[in-house]
């Protein structure tokens, strides 16, 4: 018997599974914590920092790992509900961000917005009537093979000159940034939505036009419904881009005209030293407006990806 | 209410020449089939008929009424399309209903719904109505193709292989189906295969094309019987045609057709005569050429027997056999009765009836008769 029991152990066993059972998940599940870990730890850092105080943001010879007076003041200070008086540092400096933020949404889904129209047309005209020839997708992504800094200079003589620069129309729109955001995300929304029409079968506006509709009816009412998900990527992730947009705004906008991002890096240095608790406040509410985006329509994300499902 | 005419139409893309010089008439209620090999141009006649490509020259006429510069939408033609290009966005209702609600003036919400359940009905989906069209069936799908074309009451009908996605058994079915619809709704059908069987087994008239070019229209019965060319006899039929080079001779009044290679007897094609003596070049060499179904077995030592050929495979079919046979160098095909299923290696005797036997001219093509 004991013998039999011998020769099976030696047949079966694997001969490196020294280890025993219980690790293997337990070792991957650590290791898959210790990642997440060091990706979430800036995130928890500036969370965190925007409910301290002053006197536990940076002293010196200790941390913080954790607010142990949280405070709501950063959050009231950036959003202009109390004043800065309470600082230390308090000079004109740190005011309410709202006017930068307003500024920051309307430049960003106003530039969304305009190269979301431009593009869809420009894709659809690519994907299904070949426009342009077959280097025309490639010339309008050669906007975006050179970094923006590279153009930045010459554009900011061009937008002193026509008048553009620094404008801020009824205190709110800036014309100049929507109009750049545009124009450095269009190559994006070409590039995304060609490919979402591509999947999308010719017949389908076929059938659309033999049932009577125009080209452009046919466009509305088939084929841009059935690249919805698509459609809702491509706006996420511009909004994105142009939400995140520092460079541009840096040069092209100054003082009140600015957006969120050039006034958070303003909170720096300086005068004022570094507003190290306005800034994580500033950053966290600088986070919710493409979250509460994506989670709207997170649910066409879902179809964006299944799509095509019906190519049978 | 249409008759469609198709006069001279040409389609042209760039250097290739999708459809050339074509010219048929589909009289009104009728069941045509455009039937070809892939790259025939049969889709592309389709797409000039509703509009979907502009012909390169030609004209097409609705019941005399040139409309080759008429908009898709004002042609009144119902198509379904290969991939059903079905609004997977939409429910089977909305679906259905499209046609009726881009219309101006927009008709009545009542109407619409009047219309679209009575098609539902017609197509068999009337539980279905609810549905979302991307959770449907293949089968589903095709249904709600069928419907959306009926909807708007095309006075002409438009199918671009409508079941070649089908599983075969449904494709059976709604072969069966469409012919019900069509008698039923009594409109000009024009339907796009590849399959010769469906067109066989559909149409009231087939056109069979090759490379853009048209080479025979008539009934099933004419093109099985009396194919035009060789290209049209070898499409047409379950059983692939056979085909022998022949030495054509003449021996007094009668005129003589005799398989060049292998030992065999004279076919007596005098009825042709003047067809054969009188080709474009009278030094072209010809084949002659039988159906399988047509080739009467009979005892090796008959002295009916035109030729005499090896049995090499016997493919049973059920209801028949096909029996591959060898002759020289030659395939042949014929058609027996399982009953008397001959063995691999058998002599038989092969019957060419001269009334079953077509002479095709080799350097045109043609069937000389």
């Amino acid at each position: 018997m004991a013998a039999v029991e011998e020769t099976r152990t030696t047949f079966v066993a694997p001969p490196a599974s020294r280890t025993p059972r219980w690790l293997k998940p337990t070792g991957r599940i650590l290791t898959i914590v210790l990642i997440g870990a060091l990706f979430a730890f800036p995130l928890y850092w500036v969370v965190t920092m925007s409910f301290k105080p002053l006197p536990e943001w940076n002293p010196p010879g200790k941390v913080y790992w954790w607010p142990d007076n949280p405070t709501l003041e950063n959050y009231e200070k950036i959003l202009g509900i109390s004043s800065g008086e309470q600082s230390v540092f308090a000079t004109g400096r740190s005011r309410s961000a709202v006017e930068f933020l307003v500024n920051s949404v309307v430049a960003a889904i106003g530039g969304t917005i305009l190269a979301l129209i431009v593009g869809i047309f420009t894709a659809y005209g690519i994907a299904r009537f070949r426009a342009g020839g077959r280097m025309l997708p490639f010339q309008i992504l050669q906007l975006r093979m050179f970094p923006p800094i590279a153009i930045i200079i010459p554009l900011l003589f061009f937008y002193v000159e026509i008048g553009l620069w620094n404008k801020e129309y009824f205190g709110w729109f800036n014309l100049g940034l929507i109009v750049l955001y545009g124009a450095v995300t269009f190559p994006f929304v070409v590039w995304l939505m060609r490919s979402f029409f591509q999947e999308v079968p010719r017949e389908i506006s076929e059938a659309a036009i033999v049932d009577g509709c125009t080209q452009w009816g046919a466009f509305f009412k088939a084929v841009l419904p059935q690249v919805k998900g698509g459609l809702a990527a491509t706006a996420l992730f511009v909004f994105i881009l142009n939400w995140s947009d520092f460079l541009i705004a840096k040069v092209m906008t100054q003082d009140n005209n600015s957006t969120a991002p050039v006034y958070l890096q303003s909170l720096q240095g300086g005068a004022s030293g570094n507003e190290y608790g306005l800034q994580a406040a500033l950053a966290c509410i600088l986070i919710i407006p493409p979250a509460v985006f994506g989670l709207l329509i997170q649910r066409y994300l879902v179809r964006g990806l299944t799509f095509g499902a019906i190519k049978r | 209410m249409a008759q469609i005419r198709l006069e001279s139409l040409t389609k042209h893309f760039g250097e290739v020449r999708a459809v050339q010089d074509l010219s048929l008439i589909a009289e009104h209620g009728s069941f045509i089939a455009l039937l070809g090999p892939s790259g025939c141009g049969k889709t592309t006649t389709m797409n000039m008929i509703a509009g979907l490509e502009k012909p390169t020259s030609g004209e097409i006429y609705f019941d005399d009424e040139a409309i080759s510069r008429l908009e898709p939408g004002q042609r009144n033609v119902g198509f379904v399309f290969q991939n059903y290009a079905i609004f997977t966005h939409m429910s089977v209702y909305d679906n259905l209903a499209f046609g009726l609600r881009v219309r101006k003036p927009r008709p009545a919400r009542e109407e619409v719904d009047r219309e679209v359940r009575k098609v539902a009905e017609t197509v068999g989906l009337a539980q279905a109505l609810d549905r979302r069209a991307a959770r449907l069936s293949v089968n589903d799908l095709q249904k709600v193709a069928l419907g959306r074309s009926m909807i708007v009451r095309p006075a002409i009908f438009l199918l671009d292989e409508p079941f070649s996605n089908l599983d075969a058994a449904f494709r059976a079915y709604m072969r069966a189906e469409l012919k019900r619809i069509q008698h039923e709704i009594g409109q000009t059908m024009v339907y796009v295969t590849h399959d010769q069987v469906e067109a066989m087994g559909m149409a009231d008239r087939i056109a069979v094309m090759s490379l853009g070019v048209l080479q025979q229209y008539g009934t099933p019965d004419e093109l099985y019987n009396r194919p035009a060319n060789r290209f049209v006899a070898n499409f047409i039929g379950s059983v692939l045609m056979n085909f022998l080079p022949c030495a054509y001779t003449k021996d007094g009044d009668r005129a003589l057709v005799t398989p060049t290679e292998g030992e065999s007897g004279a076919i007596d094609v005098s009825d042709r005569r003047a067809a054969i003596e009188g080709r474009e070049d009278a030094a072209s060499s010809l084949t002659l050429s039988i159906r399988p179904e047509r080739v009467r077995i009979v005892p090796p030592d008959s002295g009916e027997a035109t030729l005499r050929a090896k049995v090499a495979l016997v493919e049973p079919l059920g209801s028949r056999d096909i029996i591959h046979l060898r002759f020289g160098e030659h395939d042949l095909r014929a058609v027996g009765a399982p009953g008397r299923r001959p063995h691999i290696g058998d002599n038989l005797g092969l019957v060419f009836d001269p009334a079953a036997v077509h002479v095709f001219d080799d350097a045109t093509g043609l069937a000389l008769r």
